[in-house]
């Protein structure tokens, strides 16, 4: 019950903003600020009990006949990022009232984020994986909705759509991987599925699922090739970059990763595809970091990096690489979290995020120059702050992998590598920013910023500090319990700032060495990467993707969709004769011929006529001609009915053309001339054609149908019952009225619309003029 | 009195009320009236039917109390009564919103006459037993059909309404010589004899032929693959209110008949009639799809999803499985009240703006925010979302074609939800944010918006009672893939 | 003289050539005819019928035979027929069918004409 009380408190909140809004009126944004706080607290107050191994569960039914039900589980692993998302909402839901004037539509700002907030904690408590992806679907939704916060920016609607199409693909994707799970296991239980997990590796599936699954943590995580989303997702305002896309939302795959370590952990699939798409991300993210201009593209490419590096140590699955994982994952938050904000508030106070303006701020703001000092020497991993423990675990888990191979082996040179632009980037965010003198002409004058928006970037720096300096604490009371509820056995890591001359040492020294030797020469450097162009890349194929599914569907669909109705008749014809022609060839076998009635001379004499009368028709060069060939082709139908002895029938067909020939008379007049336009001989082949087609394969299955009749048909009851039950002696008018009258019935309320149909459309139409 | 012989009252009730609508004259508020009085109690009909078939009982009477079969049977199965009531439904939702949208002149020549005829056909066609009865009904359906999309005489809406009428003229052409055929080899027109002849006739070679025959006549009015071009361009054309119930119940009509034909009547043959079935499915979806991304008026655009919808529920029709069917009917069921939802959103921006194309809106979502989040919840609905009643549907249908190992067609499904999403959330972008072309006027929308609100509330409670939805459309599913219960329902209990 | 032929195939239909639907048909030719010799104006004086609504009054009267039989609990459409005798024309067979044979006849009278005036009108 609690649990759900979580999940559903933000949501309610969400609900409740309008009202709020014309209460607290502009400073809604501190009173909100509440809600995360209170959950925050009532989390850490169950830490205890969930780090001793408890984990605290609730279910309730809901669409249990396919297995949905909505399970909600708190252990270790859960709580690290309820913990996250709450304590890093709290900050950012303060820093958002500074930093949104009173003029924007606070209402939906704050109902987005408090929703997003609500399925975030959705997606890491649910036990059941359908209620995992329902609520990994909100967070996609309400990303969308906050990356489209300023929807009169072009540039918003399409980093909004591009992230909504990407992690909405995962999304779907990762679905029919749930779905292929439930077909093996028969659950969407996590704790079922895990004890179900023989079957899952014992099946012909298993790479299937393996991979439908990632892909969508892959995207929702901003792997390679999927990251391009992130860097556009900046369109949203600071505080929600902050929080959704480096703090909580990206960390959804990373999450679900953790969650299936235990299921396929150890494959060697598992560490290919996560290990080898993990590195690719860290090394293509830390490259095209060092060379934006935007200090949100910076740490946007940054953010893509780290969860790469954060992936690769997930795919290695080894108790230190998990419990690497975890420990670099927290800091990454924090520091992440604060840079983004420090950025917000450069933004803020400068008007610019343009990194080729800025220069020698540290004069104007100390403060955020001394956060973003500590954060960025945090994500370079320099010591004593906390990224260097992290990157320490990290470069350790690389050498000791327990897979062998290429991929295996190249692990550790690529981390340096890719460490080296990191500490790069780093310093440049640092640096170039706050020393030096100005670049350019910023649009507002800076200064420092007010007191109170600093204190969610100082705190997590303060975080960063401590944990940089205790790094035992945070793991024994945080990682050490977390990296236990992934693995599910207990996990007993020491952590500490200073470990003797090992390895990893010797790698961050190396790190530290190239990347300050790099930065020195960054001007030249930064030139260098902008010249590399890469004429094929993600970004590039997703524009082109689109214009192409825009630009090419609309014009694939105008050539055929003509407006010509002829052409439309060319098209139901041909599909009758492919289809029906088609089956007529492959399932009927040759067709008894030879047992029909005989035919005298006389009806065949007026089949000829008719023929003849048809022809005319076809050939007719005026409407007249056509008519009267018409009619005539009517009456030669009447005079049929009249040889087979059905007198009703011929003197209604008789009357009924008579009356069709009077109107058209009447509407000669209105209709426009004959045959316009001459058709191409090309359209006129296909015409005959589709024409001669239908004509046999019609006539060859009323031959058929004729040999084959199967059954006695009801026409003998008919015959046989309609004077004895129907008081009647003409069999027509029995059937018409007494056996068939429902027909009869439809059939004069058919007439009876068209009559009132023509008489308002044409009454209607003598009005309007 | 036998609740058997009442199952056809959704077919008289229109009609009587469409009589009374005539001989009104003119009088509008009066009218009004009586199609509101008709269709509420066909809805409330259909939901006692409804509750009543739920336990798997099949209501059937004949006509004239002719023995089977002879005379014109009728008969209500849980598919049938929940098509009735989806339709009561939607048709009860857009008079609510013809009220606020159809001019005074189309309502004083009979508009709501018509449209209480055209419910009396569709109706009609989900009750009856008998494929004869059944053209008649579709002719019912079809002539009001023409009169409600040219009623106004607008140029545009006379040439659209014209090409409309011609195909359909044909289809019923060539319906009518698959009826003939049907009758020349079994002799009968009643549907559950004609399941147990054509289930024991000894030559199967011409009833595929003729299955094919149904296939294509079915198929043009479900505007399936390759026979739906004459769909986006006509509905369009047609007032918003004629538009929206065109769009969320006359074509839906036609797959409840490839449903019923393919499940009662051909499944002699399934490796080969449902395999088409299946490969029809997903180029029905894919072709519906490539048409609706490149468009850019709302109403064409959402005309274009009609077909691509389609697709996925002849998809869960080809799996042919119970679970295949009860996700099918799930679709067929979530798809006509969003589909009318959406329909209504365009009415209401039409009627607001005066226009539906993507150009030249954009910023709709300050002016009218129920508008723009009507819209919102109801495209995400179609493409599938959680908890909406899209994702269960959707989700049931991957779960059927997974298990019947169709992974081809479930890709294909798949990708095609994603530019579902894509192509609403382009209506989004374009219309409802995004700068404002020029000032639109401040009115109440609230009444002519409320059905298509209620609409959407109706997909997200059958999202959140999808236990409940399940548990009916199984029942269905496996009612249809057991064809003794509606034959015995017909041929020996009436 | 159409005219009372059509009447007298309106009620011989039952068991002779002949039915509402013919029968009609008939009829409606016969007012064709006389439109197209005198015109409209003439037409309208001496046949002041409103056709829209005899097309309503004749589906009322189908709808009507059809559904009264499910008061007494039988179905839709159920029909009746049995042996009557008159004063004047003696014995003679009745069938609740005629009824609604007879709806059909109003309902095609009234369509054909209502088309035919709406256009002719125009």
């Amino acid at each position: 019950m609690m649990l759900l009380g979580i999940v559903l408190a933000p949501f309610v909140a969400a609900l409740l903003v309008p009202l709020l809004r014309r209460v607290a009126g502009p400073r809604i944004g501190l009173l909100l600020t509440i809600i995360p706080a209170v959950l925050f607290t009532l989390l850490l107050t169950l830490l205890p009990q969930v780090n001793s191994g408890t984990t605290i569960g609730s279910a309730w039914e809901w669409v249990s006949s396919l297995g949905i039900n909505l399970v909600l589980r708190l252990d270790s692993w859960s709580l690290l990022f309820a913990l996250l998302v709450t304590g890093i909402g709290t900050l950012v839901l303060l820093y958002s009232h500074f930093y949104l004037g009173a003029k924007e539509d606070l209402t939906k700002y704050y109902l987005y984020i408090l929703a997003f907030m609500g399925s975030m904690l959705g997606v890491v408590l649910a036990g059941n994986l359908i209620i995992l992806y329902l609520f990994w679907e909100f967070t996609s939704f309400t990303s969308f909705l906050l990356i489209g916060f300023w929807s009169d920016r072009e540039r918003s609607r399409y980093g909004a759509q591009k992230a909504l199409l990407i992690t909405v693909l995962g999304g779907f994707v990762m679905l029919a991987g749930f779905a292929l799970i439930y077909l093996v296991t028969g659950s969407f239980d996590l704790a079922e599925i895990l004890a179900r997990r023989e079957l899952i590796l014992e099946s012909p599936l298993l790479p299937y699922i393996m991979l439908l699954v990632l892909i969508g943590a892959f995207t929702k995580s901003a792997q390679v090739p999927f990251h391009i989303w992130l860097p556009n997702a900046m369109e949203a305002p600071t505080p929600i970059s902050a929080f959704l896309h480096s703090a909580t939302m990206v960390k959804a795959g990373l999450y679900l990763v953790g969650r299936l370590v235990p299921l396929f952990g150890g494959t060697a699939m598992w560490f290919g595809l996560v290990s080898g798409v993990g590195i690719a991300t860290l090394v293509t993210g830390s490259l095209l970091a060092v060379k934006q201009d935007d200090l949100k593209a910076l740490l946007a490419y940054s953010t893509i990096s780290q969860l790469g590096l954060i992936m690769t140590l997930f795919g290695l699955g080894t108790p230190l690489a998990i419990a690497a994982a975890v420990f670099h994952l927290f800091n990454h938050a924090a520091f992440k979290g604060a840079l983004f904000m420090v950025v917000g508030i450069i933004d803020h106070e400068t008007g610019t995020r343009d990194i080729n303006l800025l220069g020698g701020l540290a004069k104007q703001m100390p403060t955020t120059a001394a956060v973003t000092g500590i954060a960025a020497f945090a994500m370079a991993g320099l010591p004593p702050f906390s990224g260097f423990v992290s990157k320490e675990l990290f470069y350790e888990a690389t050498v000791h992998p327990e897979f062998s191979g290429w991929l295996a082996g190249l692990l550790p040179w690529l981390a340096v590598g890719a460490s080296i632009f990191t500490f790069v980037y780093s310093m440049l965010l640092f640096f170039y920013v706050f020393f030096g003198s100005p670049r350019g002409q910023t649009p507002k004058s800076p200064h420092e910023a007010p007191a109170l928006m600093l204190v969610g970037p100082v705190v997590l720096a303060l975080l960063t500090i401590f944990t940089g300096l205790k790094p035992d604490f945070i793991g024994q009371s945080l990682i050490n319990p977390a990296a236990a509820g992934i693995l599910g056995s207990p996990v007993a890591e020491h952590y500490r700032l200073w470990h003797g001359v090992t390895t990893p040492l010797l790698m961050s020294l190396a790190t530290i060495g190239a990347g300050t030797v790099l930065y020195l020469l960054i001007e030249p450097l930064r030139r260098l990467f902008k010249k590399v162009k890469s004429r094929v890349n993600p970004n590039r194929i997703y524009d082109w993707g689109l214009d192409l599914l825009t630009n090419g569907s609309a014009k694939l669909t105008d050539w055929y969709m003509t407006g010509f109705l002829r052409d439309y008749v060319v098209y139901i014809i041909g599909a009758f004769v492919v289809f029906v022609g088609g089956t007529y060839l492959l399932k009927v076998r040759a067709i008894d011929a030879w047992h029909f009635a005989p035919v005298n001379l006389f009806e065949l004499l007026f089949a000829l006529l008719f023929v003849v009368a048809v022809i005319v028709l076809i050939l007719a060069s005026s409407r007249v001609i056509g008519l009267i060939a018409l009619g005539i082709v009517g009456f030669f139908i009447a005079s049929f009915w009249v040889i087979f002895r059905a007198p009703d029938l011929a003197l209604t067909q008789l009357i009924v053309e008579t009356i069709s020939l009077i109107l058209f008379l009447l509407a000669f007049a209105h209709l426009p001339s004959y045959f316009k336009d001459l058709e191409a001989r090309k359209k006129k082949f296909i015409d005959a054609v589709t024409a001669t087609g239908f004509g046999v394969v019609t006539a060859g299955l009323a031959l058929t149908a004729h040999g084959t009749r199967l059954y006695e048909p009801l026409s003998t009851y008919y015959i046989e019952n309609s004077l004895k039950l129907g008081g009647g002696r003409n069999i027509v008018n029995v059937i018409l009225v007494d056996f068939r009258g429902l027909d009869t019935l439809g059939e004069i309320t058919v007439l009876s619309i068209a009559a009132m149909g023509v008489y308002a459309l044409v009454k209607l139409r003598g009005r309007a003029r | 009195m036998k609740l058997d012989n009442l199952i056809i009252l959704p077919v008289l009730l229109p009609l009587a009320g469409a009589i009374l609508t005539f001989m009104l004259k003119g009088r509008l508020s009066r009218q009004k009236l009586v199609a509101l009085v008709v269709l509420g109690l066909n809805l409330a009909w259909s939901l006692l039917l409804l509750a009543q078939v739920r336990s798997g009982e099949i209501l059937a009477f004949s006509a004239g109390d002719w023995p089977v079969p002879f005379g014109i049977v009728f008969a209500c199965d849980i598919f049938s009564a929940l098509m009735l009531t989806v339709s009561a439904i939607v048709s009860l939702a857009v008079l609510l919103y013809a009220f606020h949208s159809i001019d005074i002149e189309r309502g004083k020549f009979n508009f709501y006459a018509f449209f209480l005829l055209l419910v009396m056909g569709v109706n009609g066609a989900f009750l009856t037993g008998d494929i004869f009865n059944l053209y008649v009904f579709f002719e019912i359906m079809l002539i009001s059909s023409y009169v409600l999309m040219s009623l106004g005489g607008e140029k545009a809406q006379l040439r659209e309404t014209f090409k409309y009428m011609v195909i359909n003229m044909l289809a019923s052409a060539l319906f009518l010589i698959g009826v003939a055929l049907l009758y020349a080899v079994t002799g009968t027109l009643n549907m559950a004899d004609l399941a147990v002849k054509i289930r024991t006739a000894a030559d199967h070679g011409l009833l595929t032929v003729i299955a094919m025959i149904f296939m294509v006549v079915f198929g043009t009015k479900a505007a399936i693959f390759p026979l739906y071009f004459w769909l986006p361009q006509s509905y369009p054309a047609t007032p918003p209110a004629v538009n929206a119930v065109l769009g969320g119940l006359l074509t839906k009509v036609g797959v409840y008949c490839l449903f019923r034909a393919f499940t009662l009547l051909f499944t002699f043959d399934p490796g080969y009639t449902h395999t088409i079935l299946r490969f029809i499915a997903g180029a029905t979806m894919a072709a519906g799809i490539i048409g609706a991304v490149g468009q850019f008026g709302m109403r064409s655009l959402l005309s274009y999803h009609i077909v691509s919808q389609i697709g996925y529920m002849i998809m869960g029709l080809g799996i042919f499985t119970p679970l295949g069917i009860a996700a099918g009917i799930y679709h067929l069921v979530h798809n006509m009240i969003v589909k009318t939802a959406l329909f209504l959103t365009a009415g209401v921006t039409h009627d607001l703006t005066g226009t539906t194309d993507l150009h030249k809106l954009g910023g709709l979502l300050k002016v009218y925010p129920l508008l723009g989040w009507t819209f919102f919840f109801a495209g995400i609905s179609l493409a599938g979302a959680p908890p909406m009643s899209g994702f269960f549907s959707k989700f049931a249908l991957i779960l059927a074609g997974l298990d019947a190992k169709h992974y081809l067609l479930v890709t294909v499904a798949v990708l095609i939800s994603l530019l579902t999403l894509y192509s609403m959330m382009k209506i989004f972008r374009y219309a409802f944010w995004g700068q404002a072309s020029r000032e639109y006027p401040k009115v109440k929308y609230g009444p002519a918006l409320c059905s298509a609100v209620a609409l959407v509330a109706i997909s997200l409670a059958m999202g959140l009672g999808a236990d409940w939805m399940l548990e009916l459309v199984m029942a269905a599913g496996e009612q249809m893939m057991d064809p003794d219960l509606y034959i015995r329902a017909v041929l020996l209990e009436v | 003289m159409i005219l009372i032929f059509s009447i007298y195939l309106l009620l011989q239909g039952h068991n002779a050539p002949g039915g509402g639907f013919i029968a009609g048909l008939m009829t409606s030719a016969t007012f064709v005819l006389q439109y197209v010799a005198y015109g409209i104006k003439h037409q309208r004086s001496i046949l002041p019928l409103n056709f829209p609504m005899l097309i309503a009054l004749g589906l009322l009267l189908s709808l009507g035979t059809g559904v009264v039989p499910m008061l007494f609990g039988k179905p839709f459409l159920t029909s009746a027929f049995g042996h009557l005798s008159l004063p004047v024309f003696g014995e003679s067979e009745w069938a609740t069918a005629v009824l609604f044979d007879l709806g059909v006849y109003l309902v095609v009278v009234g369509v054909t004409m209502t088309i035919i005036t709406a256009l002719g009108e125009n």
